[in-house]
């Protein structure tokens, strides 16, 4: 009877320079096992393996393979040479293993009747540290560790005992399983070969066991990126991508049939979900990652054909028996909602924080934070302070309220539960038409309106259309062309996610805690709710983006603290990784910029004020080491990129003359804006208009006394820009600064930003810079800080009552919608009064006096944007000047022509209802009133605090015509097709410009068209035809489709620069992306 | 950063701030509520209108209106009269440049006696100016370019003897409300059939006090229009004379009236109204040239009227005219009421204003005309003929008039008395008042208002 221990062939597969191998064949070579044979393969690159292994382990075979095709395919073809060998043992060249490993795992094969031993793999640098004891492993393949990270091996793991998945490393398999599973599937090259040869073996029945006595070390240099992947086939993929691809190929052979079908299903959906998540906080890699694997799986149907087949005849254990051997649950998914709520988002997506700054403590401090022998036997971290130390006396230490993630993740849930609250109404009610909440046209209109070579703006405008469409028709792809979703979510997001943004910002530069008070106070700051209850969707676009844009402004203009990493090296457009490049960046930001300034221009504004702002406290602050020059330049570019992308505008603004600055905004009536003690609590509205809206300025004030260091640097900065934009404000709003009025509204943004900023950083530096200032003012400032943000927050509180934070459930607007007249031959609405009570987009016609029409009813989502260059609509602009100058008492019939029936004079934007709602006031010009009074064609119909109707009664549509004889006009076509029955012989003529633009064709043939000195075209009827029927047709060369294609080309190109342009090229000819290595950097995220 | 550099910085931004907040808070902005008014307006117009109400065609006395082109082309003038009983008449007039054009409501003399008329002139251009002259042709009032939403006058006299009524011409498309409110000695009334009193689009009304205000000297009105405008001129028949009152759109603290006279057997005297809760304390200045007069001083209850006779009164001689000045210190009506002991005829004070014509409407020509500078700094001042035979300027290049001061244009434009041409009197600013008084017996109780093209 033959009692030799069963032989084992070891096999090493070592790649490269194999930092460990000699370790490891040492370690192999100093076993106590008897029949254990050594087999090296040097994978690929061999140079000098022979040689190495000889000098450690002189009896070693060495197999040198040509190619690297990865560690499975390695161990199959050594599996090939070995004859006669009970089991394999195969081993990384990283690993180090204890003398009697080899031994204890053959007895535990025996023992258990295992197919698959793995040992207690510990880190190669510290032997107390567990890295594995097995791994479990869910139905999505997704591998999950038995061992917490770091966890000290105490032999709490030392049981043998049945796992799902025997890492990698070092792995005991029975020779004839690895025979009959046909050993290692070369298909995976790297990461994942140990998940998918376990479950296979598995699905075979056979049993796979830790044995924990047996001990191992291993230096994971492929998992941690000590050394690159270089398999033949991985050149181009991230370990990410391996990984991804892998666990999905297990997944999609793994399961019969229905079982497969219903997980890859549901896999989809949490991948997508996943996507969606990357793609929201810029975590492209990720994103790429999770739609390669799917990608590649397609691309392997063959091979995944043939693995189902192979593993169904091999099949012993069903689906349901395989599942119970797994965890329960997409442990994935589950992890990333524990880890979200107890550690933040940055951790649960699976990227560590940056380092925090060292900061240095002395043995005191030390010793009083707690950490000592005392500390490890009681819970409470002050067991052992002693009152009279000096060192506590010394440490001042801030509360430890919301310090841990769990307390944070517990406040940020019942604010945002709490807003929720507030926006409850918001979700379904109707949407008053107020500030910019006309209702959106179709998903298709909105993409016409930006291509279309005329819209109705005025008395017709052959303008480029506004990028604003772009923009809105883009979102609109998001929610499937639901258009009405679009300012739903704008009213209830936008703060949040502005709030997030202010949180983003002030990474590096203050606590989580910190962060989530400063997000807090944004969200609170008044311009976010009065903007939700005066509708200003423009204007909530700017507060949700400012934030995101600061930011880049500043990790570009080299303010401390805000580019942690420098720009990654120059890496060639379209390629992975331009990104994170200095270009790259400032594209995004120039893209960020563009996106926001086409819904609310005035951005523009505000993206000079922080660059000026950053310069001029340099003047007074230079920051240290910065290596940013150029200001004025990079500004110029920031100007000239966006000018670029959002081209029709640009155009737009050239063309417009005198009326060019309005692009900003519209002048307000110095009389109706805010006074400047508003300002400076950055009201424009009811919200904050109490005492109260003192305190979160006061708060900010209290952060400039106690910030120090790089925190003081950036609040000196927020300082200048605050009060540089309230300067600019003030001056606006008393008219001082001629047309060029920015929408205060979002310079009031940048304002409340800068606010919620220096509240961040005023209360980190309650938790940094306080501790090492003795007892005085800064400790009361900080008290008094601390304060005011408290009793800030309750009155805040309130406005979550109505449900919808007092947006106005009726608008006066609405209300007029009986006062149409016939709609034969269309008509306009002139609607007259301050810029931010009229509904819908025009142009000044003086100071607190906007002019705009609306075509056959109410505004509606074509009068979102209006172009600077009012063009022909200056006729109405003149009109209305010259009755306000009382050079005219006949402007119904000066409009007539344009066919405006009606003109609303609007004092505020929703009817002020005792008890209901309240409406802040906003008067046109007083003598507007009189002036239409004192005109012999208007007639008042009606006439409240918030709303003057005077109807035109020389009104005659906007297509009319004279009979043969008469001189009389009447209206004729209907409003919806200006196509209709004529007279022969009589003569139209259309309220639409340009005149040029338009033909009146009867019986399919175009009639000879004259102006008559006026902007309007007239049409000859020939009187030929006795019955002629004709129709206005639009006869306009499509430049501005061509101008707004141009556009999206452009942002096309751009969007392909950032690493897409390598992707499609790889995608349609199959040549080989040259992977250009970039250090890891702040910007990845 | 060092406390060097921090204070500095704080500097700066609370020197910014505060002088921001300093300046944008010394003033606030008022909303404008007044339509731009004046001849230098109207020049360039595309379209103006005039609108005159008040005369009548009672006591076989019709009143007329009186147009004068200012301008240097013709313009064409679309008149409409309509009278109280709702009969309309159109018309048009061709207005040479610098030519003046008369029609009376005789056109409408179809309708029964005693008919009030309102007039709207529609005008392709600006510049033309109008004026109702009743048919004594002792009393005028300027026809207006635009209707008020607020009204106020007083002094009317509704005793036996007398009425007084308010003609009322709603000159647009518009129906009107309005409220008016009586000020009387006695204090306020709001008479019911005056509230939510409504004048339909187009039409000439009356509201007669003396319906709800008997036997009462001295009565004040205040009208507000609760919708749309209207053009409303005060008619006082006082023992058979006639007088317009203009009124005003607003109350004031100050009031100038520079041709009061002190005639022996002349009357004058300052009606006021209180239209405020406050108590009103107003002090009467009266110049003389030769005189001192002490400041005579006048309580007003809330609410409720008062008045100060000037002549005859033993503390102020009878010396010719006097430039009267009334001050308050809360917004009042001010009327001057002029005649001789049996009847009193009514005259608002001028508003100072930057462009007035004088013209002599009447042809009866001018007993007095002054120009007096109501402000508190010299103002420059030019007047120019623009319908004689050499159009120009008359008063070399600039007449300069110091504060306070009152001059006499018969002085400098010796040509005024008994002309036929019309003069632009044309200021730096607007603080000129120009007061003109007719030929009378006993002097200066015709007291006339020249154009201002409001």
């Amino acid at each position: 009877m033959d009692t030799r221990a069963p032989a084992v062939v070891a096999v090493i597969v070592t790649t490269g320079s194999g930092p460990g191998l000699e370790a490891a064949a040492a370690s192999l070579v100093a076993q106590n096992y008897e029949e254990l044979s050594l087999l090296v393969v040097a994978n690929g690159d061999a140079l000098h393996v022979p040689e190495r292994v000889a000098a450690v382990a002189p009896n070693a075979f060495v197999r040198v393979l040509e190619e690297n095709r990865g560690f499975g395919a390695a161990c199959n073809e050594a599996a090939l040479m070995v004859e006669g060998s009970a089991f394999f043992l195969f081993c990384h060249d990283d690993v180090r293993l204890e003398p009697d490993a080899v031994q204890l795992m053959v007895e535990a094969a025996y023992r258990t009747n295992a197919g698959i031993v793995t040992p207690k793999v510990v880190a190669y640098e510290d032997p107390l540290v567990l890295l594995h004891v097995g791994q479990t492993c869910d139905r999505f393949g997704v591998t999950h560790e038995r061992v917490e990270l770091g966890e000290i091996d105490h032999g709490q793991q030392d049981l043998e005992r049945d796992v799902f998945v025997a890492p990698g490393g070092v792995t005991l398999v029975r020779a004839d399983l690895f025979t009959t599973l046909r050993g290692f599937d070369p298909l995976i090259t790297l990461l994942g070969e140990d998940l998918d040869l376990c479950w296979r073996a598995q699905v075979a029945g056979a049993r796979i066991v830790v044995a924990p006595l047996a001990k191992v070390a291993h230096r994971e240099t492929i998992a941690t990126g000590e050394r690159p992947v270089t398999a033949d086939g991985t050149r181009r993929a991230s370990r990410q991508d391996l990984q991804r691809r892998h666990q999905l190929l297990v997944v999609a052979t793994g399961w019969g049939r229905r079982q497969m079908v219903w997980t890859l299903a549901t896999l989809f959906v949490i991948d997508v979900f996943e996507v969606g998540l990357s793609l929201a906080t810029g975590d492209l890699d990720r994103a790429g990652a999770i739609v390669g694997s799917w990608r590649w799986l397609v691309k392997q149907r063959r091979r995944v054909h043939q693995r189902r087949r192979q593993l169904s005849r091999q099949r012993v254990l069903s689906d349901a028996e395989l599942h119970r051997l797994q965890v329960g649950g997409a442990s994935r998914l589950k992890h990333f909602f524990v880890t979200l709520l107890r550690e933040g988002y940055d951790k649960a997506r699976g990227i560590l924080p940056p380092v925090e700054p060292l900061e240095t403590f002395d043995e005191n401090e030390t010793e009083a934070a707690g950490v000592g022998f005392a500390a490890a036997f009681s819970e409470d971290e002050e067991f052992d302070e002693i009152a009279e130390s000096g060192a506590l006396e010394r440490r001042t230490r801030p509360s430890r309220f919301m310090t841990s993630y769990r307390s944070q993740a517990t406040v940020v849930s019942i604010v945002a539960l709490l807003w929720l609250i507030g926006a409850r109404n918001l979700v379904a009610i109707h949407l008053p038409l107020v500030g910019r909440l006309a209702p959106l046209d179709s998903w298709w209109s909105t993409w016409r309106h930006f291509f279309a070579s005329w819209s109705s703006n005025g008395v017709g405008s052959g303008a480029p259309g506004m990028p604003g469409y772009g923009v809105l028709a883009f979102a609109g792809t998001f929610v499937f062309g639901r258009m009405g979703v679009l300012p739903r979510v704008a009213l209830i997001f936008a703060v949040p996610i502005g709030a997030v943004g202010v949180h983003r910002f002030l990474k590096d530069h203050a606590s989580n805690r910190a962060r989530i008070f400063a997000a807090f106070a944004y969200a609170a700051m008044p311009i976010g709710v009065n903007m939700i209850s005066q509708g200003r969707v423009d204007v909530l676009v700017v507060v949700a983006g400012l934030p995101y844009i600061v930011r880049r402004i500043f990790a570009l203009m080299d303010v401390p603290g805000f580019r942690p990493a420098p720009f990654s090296e120059p890496v060639p457009f379209g390629h992975r990784g331009w990104r994170t490049t200095e270009a790259g960046q400032r594209m995004v930001l120039i893209m960020l910029i563009a996106i926001v300034t086409a819904m609310a221009p005035a951005t523009l504004v505000v993206v000079a004020l922080v660059v000026v702002g950053v310069v001029v406290a340099r003047l007074f602050e230079p920051d240290p080491e910065t290596s940013f020059r150029g200001s004025g330049r990079f500004l110029l570019s920031l100007v000239v990129n966006v000018a670029i992308f959002l081209l029709p505008m640009t155009i737009d603004v050239i063309f417009a003359g005198r009326r060019a600055l309005e692009i900003f905004g519209l002048s307000r009536g110095p009389w109706s804006v805010p006074s400047f003690s508003y300002l400076l609590r950055g009201v424009d509205g009811t919200f904050g208009t109490s005492w109260w809206g003192w305190l979160l300025p006061l708060a900010a004030l209290f952060a400039l006394v106690l910030c120090k260091g790089d925190r003081r640097r950036v609040a000196s900065k927020a300082l200048v820009i605050a009060t540089l934009t309230l300067v600019l404000t003030a001056l606006v709003s008393r008219h001082w600064l001629g047309s060029f009025a920015p929408d205060l509204d979002v310079m009031l943004a940048l304002y409340a930003l800068m606010l919620a900023t220096l509240i961040g950083l005023g209360i980190s530096a309650l938790e940094h810079d306080l501790r090492d200032a003795g007892f005085g003012w800064r400790q009361i400032a900080a008290g008094l800080s601390v304060a005011t943000l408290l009793v800030a927050a309750l009155p805040f509180m309130t406005y979550f009552g109505s449900g919808r934070f007092d947006l106005p459930t009726s608008s006066v607007a609405e209300s007029l919608s009986a006062l149409a007249p016939s709609t034969a031959g269309g008509f306009r609405v002139l609607w007259l009064g301050d810029p931010s009570v009229v509904p819908l987009a025009g142009w000044s016609v003086a100071p607190g006096l906007e002019a705009a029409t609306s075509m056959n009813g109410l505004p509606g989502g074509v009068t979102l944007f209006s172009p600077p260059d009012s063009g022909t609509s200056d006729v109405i602009m003149q009109a209305v000047q010259s009755a306000l100058a009382g050079h005219t008492v006949r402007l119904g019939e000066l409009l007539a022509p344009a066919g405006i029936s009606t003109i609303v004079v609007m004092n505020s934007a929703a009817p002020e209802l005792a008890g209901v709602q309240q409406v802040p006031l906003h008067r046109a010009p007083g003598v507007l009133v009189n002036a239409l009074n004192n005109q012999s064609d208007l007639s008042l119909d009606l006439q409240t605090s918030s709303v003057a109707v005077f109807s035109n009664s020389l009104f005659h549509g906007i297509v009319a015509a004279t009979s043969p004889g008469s001189t009389t006009l009447s209206p004729v076509f209907t409003s919806s097709s200006f196509s209709g029955p004529l007279t022969a012989g009589s003569t139209v003529v259309a309220g639409l410009a340009p005149a040029g633009a338009f033909a009146l064709d009867v019986n399919g043939q175009a009639t000879p068209r004259t102006t008559q000195g006026s902007w309007t075209p007239f049409y000859n009827v020939p009187p030929a035809p006795t019955s002629p029927v004709g129709t206005i047709v639009l006869h306009q060369f499509p430049l501005n489709g061509l101008i707004a294609l141009f556009t999206l080309g452009m942002w096309g190109i751009v969007w392909l620069g950032f690493g897409w342009v390598q992707r499609l090229e790889w995608l349609f000819t199959g040549r080989r992306r040259v992977v250009i290595p970039r250090p890891p950097s702040e910007h990845d995220e | 950063m060092s406390s060097r550099r921090r204070v500095p910085l704080f500097l700066v931004v609370i020197v910014l701030l505060g002088a921001t907040g300093v300046v944008t808070s010394l003033r606030h902005p008022t909303n404008p509520s007044e339509l731009p008014t004046g001849l230098t307006v109207s020049s360039d117009a595309e379209s103006t209108a005039l609108y005159c109400t008040g005369i009548s065609s009672a006591s076989g006395t019709p009143g007329r209106v009186t147009f004068f082109n200012t301008s240097s082309a013709s313009r064409s003038l679309s008149v409409s009269v309509v009278s109280d009983t709702g009969v309309t008449w159109h018309g048009s007039i061709e207005l040479a440049a610098h030519a003046a054009q008369s029609i009376a409501p005789s056109v409408l003399d179809k309708g029964p006696a005693g008919d009030t008329f309102g007039v709207a002139v529609q005008i392709s251009g600006g510049g033309v100016v109008g004026e109702e002259i009743a048919g004594t042709n002792r009393t005028e009032v300027p026809c207006a370019a635009s209707g008020v939403t607020r009204w106020y006058a007083t002094g009317f006299d509704t005793l036996v003897g007398s009425s007084a009524y308010l003609s009322v011409y709603n000159p647009t498309g518009t129906a009107a409300v309005l409220n008016a409110s009586i000020y009387t000695a006695a204090g306020f009334y709001a008479p019911a059939s005056f509230q939510g009193f409504s004048v339909p689009a187009h039409t000439q009304t009356e509201i007669v006090l003396g319906k709800q205000v008997v036997n009462t000297a001295n009565v004040g009105v205040g009208v507000k229009v609760l919708r749309g405008s209207l053009e409303i001129v005060g008619v006082e028949s006082s023992a058979g004379t006639l007088s317009y009152e203009q009124g005003s759109s607003d109350v004031s603290n100050v009031a100038w009236l520079p041709n009061v006279t002190t005639a022996l057997g002349a009357s004058a005297q300052i009606q006021v109204a209180n239209p405020s809760a406050t108590t009103a304390e107003v002090t009467v200045d009266v110049a003389l040239s030769d005189f001192k007069v002490s400041p005579q001083r006048l309580s007003v209850s809330p609410f409720s009227t008062a008045d100060f006779i000037i002549t005859p009164n033993s503390a102020i001689p009878a010396a010719g005219y006097a430039n009267v000045t009334v001050h308050s210190n809360v917004a009042i009506v001010t009327v001057l009421a002029t005649g001789t002991g049996s009847w009193l005829a009514l005259s608002t004070p001028q508003t100072p204003s930057d462009a007035f014509l004088v013209r002599d409407f009447t042809g009866l020509g001018f007993d007095a005309a002054t120009v007096t500078n109501t402000s508190s700094r010299t103002v420059t001042f030019t007047a120019s003929t623009i319908n004689s035979a050499q159009p120009g300027v008359v008063t070399g290049a600039g007449v300069k008039l110091a504060a306070g001061v009152t001059e006499n244009l018969s002085t400098l434009i010796p040509s005024i008395a008994g002309s036929n041409d019309a003069y632009l009197i044309t200021a730096s600013k607007p603080s000129l008042v120009v007061s003109m008084t007719l030929p009378s017996r006993p002097k200066g109780v015709n007291v006339v208002a020249p154009l201002d093209g409001r």
